[in-house]
Parts: C-alpha cells; sequence; structure tokens
C-alpha cells in the first residue's frame, strides 16, 4: 500500500518534535546556543565599535528615521542570527554522528519513507529549533538599539527557515563523510570558524577587498556570507534576490551530497552499517 | 500459494575486499519462527542489515512477502519491524515519546496510535512506566520496549538481531517467549539472530550460519532426528565441525 501525504505529514511532525524534545532537555546545549551569541553582541560589539567606521546601506537608512540612528550592534545582528544557524546546523549534524555512533538512526533508515525525504526532516527540525533559539535571542537583542521590528521578523521568517536548512545541510553533508563522534568536534571548528570569519558577519567585505583580493573572492564564494547578506536585508525589510538565490543552491547541492552520502550503497553508510 | 515472508536467494556481501556472506540460500514462511544461529563473527548482523536495505548486497536476490527488497521499498519497509543487537532508543525521552517517534516514522497517526500504545504496554507489563524516560528503565524492559516500537506498526515480519545480549538468564527466557507468543498470537514470521542455543524452541525452524553460508533450515526437531542428535548442540558441532571444533555458548 502507497503511503499517503498524511504519512509525509505525519513523520515530518515526529522528527520536529522529537528534535525540539531534545533540545529543551539538553538545558547545558540550550542556555550555550543563547550565551554565544549574547557575548558577541554585548562584548565584542563594545570592543569593535569604535575601531570600524561602517557607512549603513541605503536599506538600513529606509528602516531608519535618521542615519545617526545605525550603529554596529545593528550591522552585528543579522552576522549573530546566522551564527546560531551555523552553530544549531553543525549541532544537528554532531547529533547525525552521535544517533549514528549509537545505533539510534538506523530506526529512522528502516521507516517505509524515503531516505531523501527523512533526511529533509531532520534538517527541518534543525532549522525549526535554530528559529526557537533566534526568537530568544531577538527578544534579548531588544534592549539595544537594534532597530528590529517585529514585522521585518515576521516577513523574514521563510528567509529564516531557508538558512537553517542550507546551514544544516553542510552540516549534514559533514556528517556523512566522517567516521566518528570524536573527529566531529575538531572538524566543527576547521569549518565553523572558516565560515564565520570569512564573511560579512563582523565587517563588509569592502574590509577585505582592500586588504586581501584573494579573501574577498573566498569570501564571496562562502555560503555563509549569502545566508548573512540575505537575513541582514530580510531583518531590515529588503529581498536580497542574488542572496536568496544562491543559498537556496547551496541548499540543493548539499543536500543532494549529504543524501548520496547516506546512502548504503554509496558514502559513510556503505562502511557504517557494516 | 502465498509467497514466503522472506527467501535470500544466492547473497553474496562483501565488506571492503573481505567476503562475508557467500551463497547464502533462506526460506523463511509467514508465520514461521526462524533462528539465525551463529557464532559472533559468523556474518548474522551483516544479513540483517542486508535484509532491512541498509547494506548494499554484491550478488543475489532478497525477497519479502514476493517482491525483492531494493532498500527503499516502502510498501515492504512498512511490513518489516527490526529490533536491533545494539540499543537504540532516545534515553532522555519517555517511554511513550519514544514509540510516538517511531510510529511517526512509520507513518501511524495519532488516533491510531493511542489505543495500540496503551494496549502494548499493558500488554508488556509496562503501562505504569510510561511517562518515565528510557534511561530509567532496566536491560529488561528496555528491549521490551524496543519490541513494543517494532510491532507497534503490526509488521508481518519482525527481525530481531541478537535480541537478548546483556539479560540476564529470567529476563531472557521471559523476552523469548513473549516474541514466540507475539509470532502465534498474530501469525507474525521473526527472524531471531542469536548465539545461545537455549533460545531455540523444538519448532522452530534453525538457520546455521557458519563462515558465511547457511548450512540447515529444518526444524530444530527435525534436525535433532536428522543427525541423529540427542540435542541441538551436538548437532550445530556436527554441522560446524569441518571448519571448527567451537560451538556456540550454551547457558
Amino acid at each position: 500500500m502507497a503511503l499517503s501525504s498524511s504519512c509525509y505529514l505525519h513523520a515530518l511532525r515526529g522528527i520536529v518534535v522529537r528534535e525540539v524534545l531534545r533540545f529543551i532537555k539538553q538545558r547545558e546545549r540550550f542556555v550555550a546556543s543563547l550565551v554565544r551569541p549574547i557575548l558577541w553582541l554585548v562584548v565584542f560589539s563594545a570592543g569593535l565599535r569604535g575601531s570600524l567606521e561602517l557607512a549603513p546601506d541605503a536599506f538600513y537608512l529606509a528602516a531608519l528615521s535618521s542615519p545617526r540612528q545605525f550603529s554596529y550592534e545593528m550591522y552585528l545582528l543579522p552576522g549573530l542570527v546566522a551564527m546560531i544557524q551555523l552553530f544549531s546546523g553543525m549541532q544537528s549534524a554532531l547529533s547525525m554522528v552521535f544517533d549514528r555512533e549509537m545505533g539510534s538512526m538506523r530506526v529512522l533508515l528502516v521507516s517505509p519513507l524515503p531516505r531523501s525525504y527523512l533526511l529533509f526532516c531532520k534538517l527541518f527540525a534543525g532549522s525549526v529549533i535554530s528559529l526557537l533559539q533566534i526568537t530568544l535571542f531577538l527578544l534579548f537583542a531588544s534592549f539595544f538599539e537594534v532597530g528590529i521590528n517585529i514585522s521585518n521578523v515576521l516577513l523574514a521568517l521563510p528567509l529564516l527557515l531557508l538558512g537553517g536548512l542550507c546551514c544544516g545541510s553542510i552540516g549534514l553533508y559533514l556528517s556523512s563523510l566522517i567516521k566518528q563522534l570524536e573527529n566531529f568536534a575538531g572538524i566543527m571548528n576547521f569549518v565553523i570558524f572558516p565560515l564565520f570569519f570569512l564573511s560579512s558577519a563582523l565587517y563588509p567585505l569592502s574590509n577585505f577587498q582592500e586588504g586581501s583580493p584573494l579573501l574577498y573572492y573566498l569570501a564571496q564564494l562562502n555560503p555563509f556570507t549569502h545566508i548573512v547578506e540575505m537575513l541582514r536585508h530580510a531583518l531590515f525589510g529588503e529581498l536580497k534576490f542574488g542572496a536568496v538565490v544562491y543559498v537556496s543552491l547551496c541548499f540543493a547541492v548539499f543536500s543532494a551530497l549529504a543524501s548520496r552520502g547516506y546512502n548504503p550503497s554509496r558514502g559513510m553508510m556503505k562502511k557504517k552499517f557494516s | 500459494m502465498s509467497s514466503p515472508a522472506l527467501e535470500i536467494i544466492k547473497l553474496q556481501l562483501r565488506l571492503g575486499s573481505r567476503p562475508v556472506l557467500n551463497d547464502i540460500n533462506l526460506k523463511l514462511e509467514p508465520g514461521e519462527f526462524g533462528v539465525l544461529l551463529g557464532e559472533n563473527g559468523a556474518g548474522k548482523t551483516s544479513l540483517f542489515t542486508a535484509i532491512c536495505g541498509l547494506h548494499h548486497f554484491d550478488h543475489g536476490n532478497i525477497s519479502l512477502f514476493g517482491q525483492p527488497q531494493l532498500g527503499t521499498n516502502s510498501e515492504l519497509m512498512q511490513n518489516l519491524g527490526v529490533v536491533f543487537q545494539q540499543a537504540s532508543l532516545d534515553l532522555d525521552l519517555s517511554v511513550e515519546q519514544n514509540l510516538r517517534y517511531a510510529a511517526a516514522l512509520q507513518g501511524l497517526n495519532s488516533k491510531q496510535l493511542d489505543q495500540r500504545i496503551s494496549e502494548s504496554l499493558a500488554h508488556y507489563g509496562l503501562a505504569t512506566r510510561r511517562y518515565d524516560t528510557a534511561r530509567e528503565l532496566n536491560g529488561g524492559h528496555r528491549r521490551r520496549l524496543e519490541l513494543i516500537r517494532a510491532t507497534l506498526h503490526q509488521p508481518a515480519l519482525l527481525l530481531l538481531d541478537e535480541p537478548t545480549v546483556g539479560l540476564d538468564p529470567g529476563a531472557r527466557d521471559r523476552f523469548v517467549n513473549e516474541v514466540h507468543a507475539l509470532c502465534e498470537e498474530h501469525k507474525t514470521s521473526v527472524l531471531w539472530s542469536t548465539h545461545l542455543i537455549d533460545e531455540v524452541r523444538p519448532r522452530d525452524r534453525v538457520f546455521i550460519l557458519h563462515e558465511g553460508q547457511i548450512k540447515t533450515g529444518q526444524r530444530a526437531t527435525e534436525l535433532c532426528a536428522q543427525h541423529e542428535c540427542d540435542s541441538l548442540i551436538e548437532v550445530f558441532r556436527r554441522v560446524t565441525a569441518s571448519a571448527s571444533s567451537s560451538a556456540p555458548e550454551v547457558q
């Protein structure tokens, strides 16, 4: 008997509920996910505010009543939102490696639903968790003058989901390559920091252009740069179409690679479940 | 005439360059209880992962209820319940949450589920542990929970890969009896892998896996009669004698 569309929805709901329950029950992870961006917003921006001279882009000016309202915190905020998604994506990938090591992934893989769909459900669940984290972070950030209004955040929700899916797919692809849990922590740092620092999360890409053209081009290739820019524009009420397309393409490519990696006849699974 | 619940023909499987399963033939009829008996490292888990579609095999065919197993055939997987050798519960989730997660992966909705969960927990004596986390359960109860999870969608074929590992003799005996009762009451086909001969019942069909090949396929009583042995351990020793003198652990 073929599976009905409601079966797909039940599975999606079940996976999201499971991941959210796990996230809530892991209190240390919950707290750490909030403390990290808060520290960056409070401490890092205070330290760097004076040394960076930023000219607000047009979309900032359109959202603000005066250019003097523009602050470094305002520039930094979308980068920190994207950082939450990046860490959340890597955390989801870590949990995939853990599930594979502990055996609970087999329960997922003997489901009658297509594996590619199940992997998408995992990505979606990770993205929902990152949205929960972002909501709490934005609540905290609203005490600072960061220029975010709720209607823009609500309009940006689909793009926040897309950013979460893209970060999750990068993590999922990495998890399909890594054999052991112990290796993953090192790989996470090896991936997270270059992605984060080689992007426009902390400073505009024009700063790279002046310092090193090579780094500038690498930053332009970096999917995380486009996630940050997509969110930066979206959170201030503008759609950056090119970034949305680039992020969507990266999501499609990394998802396809991850799906291939979790295929029993190829990639990691061939070695893992033997 | 109905198709076999499970039929494996000339299956070959390699891990890297090392052959693990060689020319495996196995047939399990609907409602039968089959025991895959073999020493540690005989290839039982590899065979199970191939049946579940978790491992790509090199040559041969695996059919479930007459249809080839291609790893992602949803109809076949709906008929399959699996208890893995390695515990696979979410220890931080409650008993009920573990069951709801597994049911969601089978596409079951909440209406069907509430009743099935309540009935299954009551049947296996876990009704009072419904809201406890899996971490709070003892080894025997965790195994029962895995059995409930594997049968929640009422599969026609149940695979259990060394499901009694780590259980004390009493809990082991109860678990074996529970699965036999399930097989008889619901006519569920069962393939149970073990290296413990005392888990085999007289009417079980015994597949001795040795050096990557299945050596037998008769019922335990028929095997004893055919080999003129008083016990299955003697049969096992005789069947595997040509290559090795060791026998599986007996408790």
